[in-house]
């Protein structure tokens, strides 16, 4: 599937990115772009750095070097609770939900840095329809909910902010492949109302099928990158992650 | 029902606290019980409002409490100070001692900030203990005692009024501890409480959310000390920066009580400071040690049959005797 709304604007812009964990170099000289009402992935096997990367985007890796702008803002000099009021929702991997707190109460939490409550019933509002069966659910715990509906919290938690860019990580780990379809179409949903979406994924064939652009990492750096129904017949795509 | 029950219940307990010392001898052993019971409450809610909210598990906040009775007692030893004035200033030292430990200690978790914190504590002890020129050192101190009555300077000739300023002083905390609960800052600390760092991903401050309710938390425990200081008239260093006095039985009340809750601490003061005082005088004469040893297994049972204390515990209880009368 192809990315009808790109804009050609940049909307995020990493340039010679470094980042380590204590000694270790996890990141090796991370060049991206990514446009205006982009669907881009980034792709690779475990250990390649993805989740660093997106995790050094929000502002929670503190030994990072480089540059990271996004609309303009310099978001390596930007603490991780003011990058959601930039308009940038991450939805971490694990989902990480607050098992204590209702699903309405989650929602809620994904709309702190609003500041007053007003627009919030409409937010919830929009959530319970992408996706109904939270509506059912509302006052369980998120603790007592599935796999597929806890991610469905933690998508919604991040929609709260009517983000700009929308950061998903690994939202299919540990899912139903049934569900794992769903919550792609979600995501397609998500992206046609006008947010651009940075997935990383480990279903390379899934990921190459619902982004526009896909970067290739491994081992701490970009490999390649390339429009996403071109790498899904790439050779080494398809040796490397495909298994063909 | 509920949106009523609870403040009505609030409010036939504190009238019930009003009028109890009136049946009491003023200069009694009960009422001072009671005194004793409320003050810790009220430190117990204190130590909540970090311990319990922000899941902080705090095992120093003896510093904040001797910080606000010895600021009181010297300014009044040295300059006759109003010790309402000498706790204020208490409490503002005690903010800045906050403010200063949270530098190194905000970003740990768990048992990390627990040995922090208690370091912190048995510091401000040992200083307590040396610095005998200012403190009077191990030797103790004691507030200066005037015959005549007067609620500026905090003495009286009876325990009563000072029975009335520890109620006032849990009226007091607990509303502020229940303001937070349920205000913007409560659902903060809630998330922080779950997940620190998904909390930081929607945009939770969380250095500034744990940083507030901490200090809050030390103004409220320095003034406590204030209070403990003009009740009790003479106290030493190992008894206001006591780690068994005061750190570890401010967690365990609120902990033993329900942590996080409101009606938390108010139970576990009301258990915890009567049973003491029972162990202590049943079994403190005849064998050594049973009395501590009695404590400790009566907690220990408490808390194997409910963890989550004596709020989840009479929850238990309630819903097993519901369930009973509708089954029949």
């Amino acid at each position: 599937m192809t990315t009808p709304s790109a804009t050609g604007a940049p909307l995020l812009t990493i340039e010679n990115l470094c980042a380590s964990y204590g000694g270790a170099w996890v990141l090796k000289d991370v060049s991206l772009t990514m446009q205006v009402g982009e669907f881009l992935a980034i792709i690779g096997a475990n250990t390649a750095g993805k989740s660093t990367l997106l995790k050094a985007i929000s502002g929670l890796m503190p030994q990072t070097s480089g540059n990271i702008s996004f609309l303009g803002h310099d978001l390596l000099n930007t603490p991780a609770h003011r990058v959601p009021t930039l308009g940038i929702a991450h939805v971490p991997e694990g989902r990480h939900v607050f098992t204590e707190m209702t699903v309405e109460e989650n929602l809620r939490t994904g709309a702190f840095t609003r500041g007053k409550s007003s627009g919030v019933g409409d937010s919830i509002a929009r959530i319970f329809d992408l996706f109904p069966r939270l509506k059912e659910r509302r006052t369980q715990l998120a603790g007592t909910l599935s796999g597929g509906e806890q991610q469905m919290v933690a998508v919604g938690r991040g929609m709260m902010l009517d983000p700009k860019l929308l950061i998903l990580d690994e939202p299919s780990l540990g899912l139903a492949p049934i569900v794992v379809e769903e919550m792609h179409d979600r995501f397609h949903e998500i992206h046609n109302s006008g947010v651009s979406v940075l997935l990383v994924e480990q279903n390379v064939s899934l990921a190459l099928e619902s982004a526009g652009r896909a970067y290739v990492m491994s081992s701490g750096s970009i490999e390649f990158e390339g429009i996403a129904t071109e790498l899904a017949q790439d050779d080494r795509i398809r040796r490397a992650y495909l298994g063909i | 029902m509920t949106r009523f029950f609870y403040p009505s219940l609030a409010v036939v307990a504190v009238t019930v606290m009003s009028l109890l010392p009136l049946t009491l001898d003023p200069q009694g052993y009960e009422i001072r019980i009671l005194c004793i019971a409320m003050l810790f409450a009220a430190l117990g809610q204190a130590w909540n409002i970090v311990g319990g909210l922000a899941n902080q598990i705090s095992l120093g906040h003896a510093a904040y409490f001797g910080i606000g009775a010895y600021t009181s007692t010297i300014l009044l030893r040295l300059f006759s100070l109003s010790p309402w004035l000498g706790g204020i200033l208490g409490m503002v030292l005690a903010v800045l001692f906050a403010l200063l430990l949270s530098v190194p200690t905000v970003r740990l978790k768990g048992h990390y900030f627990a040995l922090a914190t208690l370091g912190a504590g048995e510091a401000m002890r040992v200083i307590a203990n040396s610095w005998a020129s200012v403190t009077g050192g191990p030797v103790g101190i004691s507030v200066p005692y005037s015959r005549e009555s007067s609620l500026w300077m905090m003495q009286f000739p009876t325990v009563l009024p000072n029975y009335y300023l520890f109620l006032i002083a849990l009226v007091i905390i607990c509303l502020v501890f229940w303001k937070i609960q349920t205000g913007a800052l409560g659902f903060r600390l809630r998330a922080i409480k779950e997940n620190e760092q998904a909390a930081e991903v929607i945009g939770v401050d969380t250095y500034r959310a744990k940083l507030i309710a901490s200090t809050v938390s030390a103004a409220i425990t320095a003034f406590m000390g204030t209070l403990y200081a003009q009740f009790q008239f003479f106290f030493d260093p190992d008894t206001v920066f006591g780690v068994a006095t005061i750190s570890v039985k401010m967690a365990l009340i609120a902990i033993l009580g329900g942590v996080g809750t409101l009606l938390g601490p108010l139970l576990g003061a009301a258990f915890i400071i009567p049973m003491e005082e029972f162990a202590n005088s049943y079994f403190g004469a005849s064998v050594a040690g049973l009395s501590q040893f009695a404590y400790g297994v009566i907690l220990v049972v408490i808390i194997l049959i409910n963890p989550r204390g004596l709020v989840a515990l009479i929850g238990q209880i309630k819903n097993r005797i519901f369930s009973k009368g509708g089954s029949q």
